[in-house]
């Protein structure tokens, strides 16, 4: 309520009572008039506050002194009883005044901790509970727009040992915009700045000063200036966290690659050293002076390095499958296909090497057709092929089995080699895991069909480990066909 | 197609040195170029195919292809390293004819040349294509599998013909798509693999090792040219 209203609406309240009393002045007595005036001071008090009340009081008072004390008319009062009852009046009245006043400060108060409360636990809430960096700053500006009523919030934070950066706004600002000087000046001195309705709060985080938060308001509420400030000092919290976060994980991140690199480096020199030996020898061989080579010797080796060449080959894919899988961006490109195809890809692409062993492929022909990505799956089946031609004895067999339920195409790569431990079936897809007493390691074949076989929502695993021959068993997840498309001259046939 | 003439183009001097002596000895001219821009001046040459490495130090490669097939109809056969699927397909459907991807043998390299040469020789529009057992007669609108007729549906017959009429090149997804159902279906892949897997099981005796329609995996179908 405008003040100038509240003492305008006292005016003509006194000036109503007044009048209707005046009307029935030989009926009522002082009492009663009294009790009339003390009722329009108790309604102002209550609605207008202070100040128009005690103006209330002394209008109630002139009033009832001019128009109903004897003699009429006058501010003389006649009689000690008048005197008496003007005032009791006046000390009712302010009595009556200071307690409505104090109960709706209280009120007004109560109400405003219990808002000021809410806010601040919504705001900390979405500080909490909106994941990363950005994201949270974005859901506290926001926040803070909608609970405060501010304009614009903004949030400054400094890249390393430079000046501030916008990192999040509400509303975004259109770009190209200049940072006002305000901001980097309440970062640098660590001072409240407000310059053109722009209020720069410092984000002090102990002894550290980490941002800034601006607010844009026009006539900004003292109530809410303090909100903001002691909201200021939360988001400040926050800010520190996430840094502190953001390092850790970086820290952790940068010894993960480290523990990686040198696994990699060590099982590279060691994959990568066996096909390059071949190949030098056989091609050093091969230009030799007075080597007497027959067609057939010549031909054995330059077949040699062609295979082991080819052998590096998958060595380097294999490594950069690693990689995907390692930086976590593996989006299989799934199309459906007939397992059997990608199975006998696998077999036909190995083939130079399977001479001692013997692939038998137990695909039924009626097998759904599966969503995969070609090129990954042939590699599950070439490294697990790989694997057991490495594991498996010469001169044994290795069977390659599919069949299916209703929901998903479950896979067999079976050989008659040394039985995995049951200490190591689930170890064996970790990269780089090697068996005690082993010469080969595992290396990262098998943690590549891991990755691949996971990437399409399936799972690998050991069956019946310990067990004479090593099985390795891989699912695929099935879905619905979808109708081939036809075009309508289709139809009739 | 002997002397033919080959302008290779690849940033690797040892990959150069390696196509130089191995298509001089199969009796093509070769010319070998580093960059883009050498590539671009090299057409002046007037070859009868390019071999394009696609990962160049000046120019992207698709750029070069698409300047060279601006100037030109040479046909281009890309040399792509494993995991560019994606930049292979854009290639294609941008107009380069084939790829092979690197590490290849001199075989598989041979054979794609050859093809391309034919294609570009307009050799390819015989009434009749025979592969193995399998006889398209485009007159008669027939297929047969070692004598027997094969009824196939209008669309199966389309799809057969296109890829036989491209015999030994790689068709892309989309190419199908278009040329077969028109270009409201380019989108439609998922559709065309089960397409694909039901007109195969009419001409394939052996799902699993398919000797007719070859999968190209991400890119697309190869039909498989009888190889003279």
């Amino acid at each position: 309520m405008g003040a100038g209203r509240a003492y305008l609406l006292v005016l003509l309240a006194v000036a109503a009572a007044t009048a209707i009393m005046v009307v029935l002045r030989d009926q009522v007595g002082p009492a009663t008039v009294a009790l009339v005036y003390l009722l329009v001071v108790f309604l102002t008090s209550l609605w207008g506050g202070r100040a128009p009340s005690i103006f209330a009081i002394v209008l109630a008072f002139l009033t009832m002194n001019f128009f109903f004390t004897v003699p009429y008319h006058t501010f003389f009062v006649d009689t000690p009883r008048d005197v008496l009852s003007l005032l009791a009046f006046v000390v009712v009245a302010e009595m009556t005044n200071r307690l409505v006043t104090r109960l709706r400060e209280s009120e007004a108060k109560a109400r405003s901790q219990a808002w000021e409360a809410s806010t601040l636990h919504a705001l900390s809430h979405a500080a909490t509970t909106s994941g990363w960096g950005e994201q949270v700053l974005s859901a506290i500006t926001s926040r803070v727009v909608d609970t405060l009523g501010v304009e614009e919030c903004a949030v400054y934070l400094p890249d390393a040992g430079g000046p501030v950066r916008l990192r999040a706004a509400t509303p975004w600002p259109s770009p190209g915009g200049d940072i006002p000087a305000s901001i980097q000046a309440a970062f640098e001195r660590g001072s409240e700045e407000e310059a053109g309705g722009l209020l720069a709060l410092p984000l002090q985080a102990g002894e550290r000063r980490v941002g800034v938060l601006a607010a844009r308001a026009q006539d900004l509420p003292a109530e809410t200036h303090r909100l903001l400030r002691t909201f200021a000092a939360q988001v400040a919290l926050v800010v520190e966290q996430l840094r502190l976060h953001h390092e850790a994980a970086e820290a952790e991140a940068l010894r993960k690659a480290d523990v990686l690199k040198s696994a990699l480096l060590s099982a590279v020199s060691h994959d990568f050293r066996t096909p390059l030996s071949a190949i030098r020898t056989a091609a050093s061989g091969l230009y030799s002076n007075g080597a007497g080579w027959t067609e057939e010797g010549r031909r054995e080796l330059l077949e040699m390095i062609d295979a082991e060449a080819a052998r590096l080959s998958r060595l380097v894919g294999n490594l950069l499958d690693l990689t995907r899988i390692e930086g976590g961006v593996l989006r299989p490109k799934k199309e459906w296909h007939d397992i059997s195809e990608v199975a006998a890809r696998a077999v036909d692409h190995l083939r130079s090497r399977l001479h001692g062993h013997q692939v038998v492929l137990d695909v039924p022909a009626d097998l759904p057709l599966v969503p995969l990505d070609f090129t990954e799956i042939e590699d599950v089946f070439v490294n697990l092929l790989e694997n057991s031609l490495r594991y498996a004895p010469e001169g044994t067999s290795i069977t390659l089995t599919a069949r299916a339920d209703s929901s998903y195409l479950r896979t067999t790569v079976a050989n008659e080699g040394a039985p995995i431990p049951p200490e190591a079936a689930d170890q064996i897809f970790d990269r780089f895991y090697t068996m005690a007493g082993q010469r080969h390691g595992y290396g990262i074949g098998l943690a590549i069909c891991k990755g691949f076989v996971e990437a399409h929502g399936g799972r690998i695993w050991v069956e019946r480990p310990g067990e004479p021959g090593a099985r390795f068993v891989f699912t695929l997840p099935l879905s619905e066909v979808p109708a081939a498309i036809g075009t309508p001259q289709e139809a009739g046939s | 197609m002997s002397g033919a003439r080959v302008l290779v183009v690849d940033d690797e001097p040892q990959v150069r040195r390696a196509l130089h002596r191995t298509l001089e000895a199969h009796r093509y001219s070769v010319r070998t170029v580093g960059t883009g821009a050498d590539a671009l001046a090299a057409l002046g040459w007037h070859p009868d195919i390019v071999l394009l490495d696609l990962m160049l130090p000046d120019v992207d490669g698709l750029e070069v292809a698409r300047r060279i097939r601006a100037a030109s109809q040479v046909p281009i056969l890309v040399l792509s390293v494993r995991g560019e699927e994606t930049l292979k397909v854009q290639a294609l459907d941008q107009g380069v004819d084939d790829y092979v991807t690197k590490p290849f043998g001199a075989a598989e390299l041979l054979a794609r040349i050859r093809v391309a040469l034919r294609h570009a020789a307009g050799q390819t529009t015989a009434p009749v294509v025979e592969a193995g057992d399998l006889r398209l007669d485009f007159e008669r609108r027939q297929v047969t599998l070692s004598g027997e007729e094969v009824h196939l549906t209008p669309t199966e017959y389309e799809v057969l013909k296109y890829l036989a009429q491209h015999a030994g090149k790689v068709v892309t997804h989309r190419m199908l798509l278009q040329q077969v159902w028109g270009p409201a279906y380019l989108d439609e892949t998922q559709y065309l693999h089960v397409f694909m897997s039901q007109l195969r099981r009419k001409l394939e005796p052996d799902a699993s090792r398919p000797r007719h329609i070859l999968t190209e995996p991400g890119v697309g179908y190869r039909f498989a040219a009888a190889d003279p």
